[in-house]
């Protein structure tokens, strides 16, 4: 079905560059239509420099990653247009220092790619955009909540903007328009699983690791991922508008998990001679989500809200005559928040974010209730010149928090200049305080044309 | 800021009675005829047209001269009424590259109880996101203009006093007092030089909350089918030596724009 997508695409491309090739002739006898090509090509983009350090050892540098983002976007028609992203980077740290594994190396030290490329149609109360691309749905700041469509790069953890962490899938997606109503359908024959940091690399995942005796042999299989055809397609439905100054959306997806289930299977010594063996089989099971989310103005506050609801998701049990050590079950992730704007360029940004297990059993490995606070501060000065923004998120149950702190200054209209930090604490199995000694500073230099 | 359709049968009675007070009236001046409210209430009710498209190139200029420069597309259509609406406005960054894309959608309306709203897209996270009402005070996008000095402070919300006829880049002028109702308002006191003949602004004086002298805002005009539009607009901050100039260009005036480009769709998919 990928193939399908991507055929379509390459057929689409074809006769855009066909008709550019028949423009380009022309052009030789009138270079007018040369100019009108020109006029429909739109090229931007920047470059930029990343260089991070750890805060307690300021030698000892977590990357120095220059990046060259281009993209394209070409009017075919008035309603017809075509769009292509370019990702490339190199990252310098690994020929300034040896601090990170081979492994970490050969995964981030460069990329060139096409990270995202698409056609969008445009016709009276219809979208269409066929091909590789994101869907950003939801509500919350920092956090993805009903934002599931696209899994996730944690190469960076989730330092990276969204942006550039959410992996585009080849997908079609429909947009029917009604009044101030939106019905939005996806067909995606594409799955891809969320990319976890690499062993030996700076945000590598320490906290879920199951622990590994040594009186027992492990076999680990490689995660066994969905075939590509249409049964295994994944599908999402949206519906979003405005009510009566309220803006709402609802939605629905039949997905995969994009993290694999690491089921074990438990193989006893006897009557084989030597000690038992464990069989770990990731693997990617189906999920419903079902989406809610609103957002109320009231004077200078903003109500939000954001609710998901999975159904059938694998969790990890301690019981120890549970061989496999998964039972599925439904869970709600939620945040309820609201921002508050003062001063005309003071906002500010306060949310509640809670994951409930329903039917919950004690055996399962991690909490009924998951709470999470978080607090987004941002404002600016001299004319937007200088923006300081701040995003903090605790949460007690690990007593583990992520403070993200940066000041923008703009230059000039092209170049921008960011002095940024981000310190992690809390216990070493959580999901921000494994990251307790990864304390870091970081500067940006971006020039965009 | 509206225009006022009225039936034809009422536009030949209005006629009729202006025909009677020029044949009846003295050889008074008209100035001493107006109050300041009348004026300010004849330039806010000035024809603006049904709907227009426009491009604004904003230059921000700090005391040392150093610019920025931020190209905008404008689209504003009149409701007058219409389910409610005032007005809706969709304005687009163009420039500079960093904010290319970024959009802002206003529905404003006749019910001034009612908070306008308003959304703004942010390509860098190509999110629709539901903003609150702004501050009419504050400032319009880090310019020197704030929301009410784009003109969408209501003529009741000040006390209005002719204070002298004048003349000003050789056109004779009202010259009018506006001092706010209500206290806490950022300006204490504005002065307006009113066109005669036109009914447009074309200086305004602004005093700050404490009284001192703050700002200079001197605007031209253009006339585009009939209608008088803004050609450029510089604003001086006396106090902190920065300064705001908005160049307006390819004015269209009453294209019939279509309702549906004021929408969220409007905002993700850009103007072309």
């Amino acid at each position: 079905m990928k193939k399908i997508v991507a055929l379509l695409i390459a057929l689409a491309i074809s006769v855009i560059f066909g008709t550019v090739h028949a423009q380009v002739d022309t052009s030789q006898k009138d270079s007018a239509i040369f100019d009108t090509f020109l006029s429909k090509i739109d090229i931007s983009g920047y470059l930029k420099n990343e260089t991070a350090t750890h805060l307690h050892d300021p030698g000892n540098f977590q990357k120095v990653k220059n990046y060259l983002k281009l993209e394209v976007d070409y009017s075919i028609f008035s309603n017809l247009s075509f769009h292509a992203l370019s990702w490339n980077f190199y990252d310098a740290i690994y020929d300034l220092q040896n601090n990170q594994s081979k492994a970490a190396e050969d995964a981030y030290k460069t990329e060139v790619s096409i990270r995202e490329i698409y056609l969008d149609m445009t016709l009276e109360s219809f979208d269409f955009r066929l091909g590789k691309q994101q869907v950003i749905w939801g509500e919350a700041i920092g956090l993805r909540i009903t934002d599931v469509i696209n899994p996730h790069d944690f190469w960076e953890f989730i330092l990276d903007e969204f942006i550039n962490s959410r992996i585009p899938l080849w997908m079609v997606k429909v947009n029917y328009y009604w009044g101030d109503w939106v019905v939005e359908g996806l067909w995606i024959p594409d799955f891809k699983p969320n990319k976890y940091a690499v062993e030996g690399s700076v945000w590598e995942f320490t906290f879920n690791k199951p622990p590994v005796s040594s009186e027992v042999t492990v076999i680990q299989k490689e995660p066994k991922e969905p075939s590509q055809n249409l049964k295994n397609s994944e599908w999402g439905l949206r519906l979003s508008g405005y009510l009566k100054g309220w803006d709402f959306s609802g939605s629905y997806s039949y997905t995969w998990d994009d993290d694999p289930t690491v089921h074990r299977t438990f193989i006893p010594s006897a009557p084989i001679p030597g000690p038992p063996t464990i069989v770990i089989s990731p693997e990617y099971h189906r999920l419903h989500i079902f989406g809610l989310t609103f957002a109320k103005p009231v004077r200078s506050f903003v109500f939000r809200g954001e609710f998901a609801y999975y159904l059938d998701k694998f969790f990890q049990t301690r019981d120890s005559k549970d061989t496999d050590s998964f039972v599925q079950k439904n869970f709600l992730y939620y945040i309820v928040g609201a921002d508050y704007t003062i001063f005309g360029n003071w906002f500010l940004n306060g949310q509640f974010i809670q994951r409930v297990i329903t039917n919950y059993n004690s055996a399962l490995a991690e909490d009924e209730f998951l709470n999470s606070f978080s607090l987004y501060l941002q404002t600016d000065f001299f004319h937007e010149t200088l923006r300081p923004v701040i995003l903090a998120i605790y949460s007690p149950n690990k007593d583990e928090y992520w403070i993200s702190s940066k000041v923008e200054y703009e230059i000039s209209d092209r170049i921008k200049l960011t002095l940024g930090s981000d310190i992690f604490g809390g216990e070493a199995d959580g999901f921000f305080g494994q990251f307790d000694s990864k304390d870091r500073i970081y500067f940006e230099l971006k020039y965009s044309f | 800021m509206r225009i006022n359709v009225r039936p034809l049968a009422f536009r030949f009675l209005i006629l009729g009675i202006l025909l009677i007070q020029i044949a009846f009236s003295q050889p008074l001046s008209y100035a001493q005829e107006l109050t300041g409210l009348e004026i300010m209430t004849r330039v806010d009710e000035r024809d603006d047209g049904d709907d227009q498209r426009s491009k604004a190139i904003f230059q921000l200029i700090n005391k040392r001269g150093q610019k920025r420069v931020r190209n905008t597309i404008r689209l504003w259509k009149d409701y007058d009424g219409k389910d409610g609406f005032d007005a809706k406005l969709i304005t687009f960054f163009e420039s500079p590259p960093d904010v290319k894309g970024t959009g802002f959608l206003n529905w404003s309306y006749v019910d001034e109880e009612k908070d306008d709203d308003q959304w703004l897209y942010l390509p860098a996270l190509r999110k629709v996101r539901r903003i609150a009402a702004s501050n009419k005070g504050d400032s319009f996008m880090g310019t020197d203009f704030t929301y009410d000095d784009m003109g969408e402070r209501k003529v009741k919300e000040d006390n209005h006093t002719l204070l002298k006829s004048d003349s000003l880049r050789d056109t004779d002028c009202y010259v009018v007092e506006s001092v706010p109702k209500k206290t806490g308002y950022i300006y204490s006191k504005k002065i307006t030089w009113v066109d005669k003949t036109n009914w447009i602004p074309l200086n305004v004086d602004y005093n700050d909350r404490k009284g001192r002298f703050l700002k200079t805002l001197v605007m031209e005009w253009q006339k585009v089918d009939g209608i008088w539009s803004w050609k450029r607009a510089e604003m001086q901050n006396h106090l902190t030596g920065h300064k705001t100039i908005i160049e307006i260009q390819n004015v269209k005036i009453n294209t019939g724009i279509s309702d549906g480009i004021f929408k969220k769709r409007t905002l993700e998919k850009g103007i072309r």
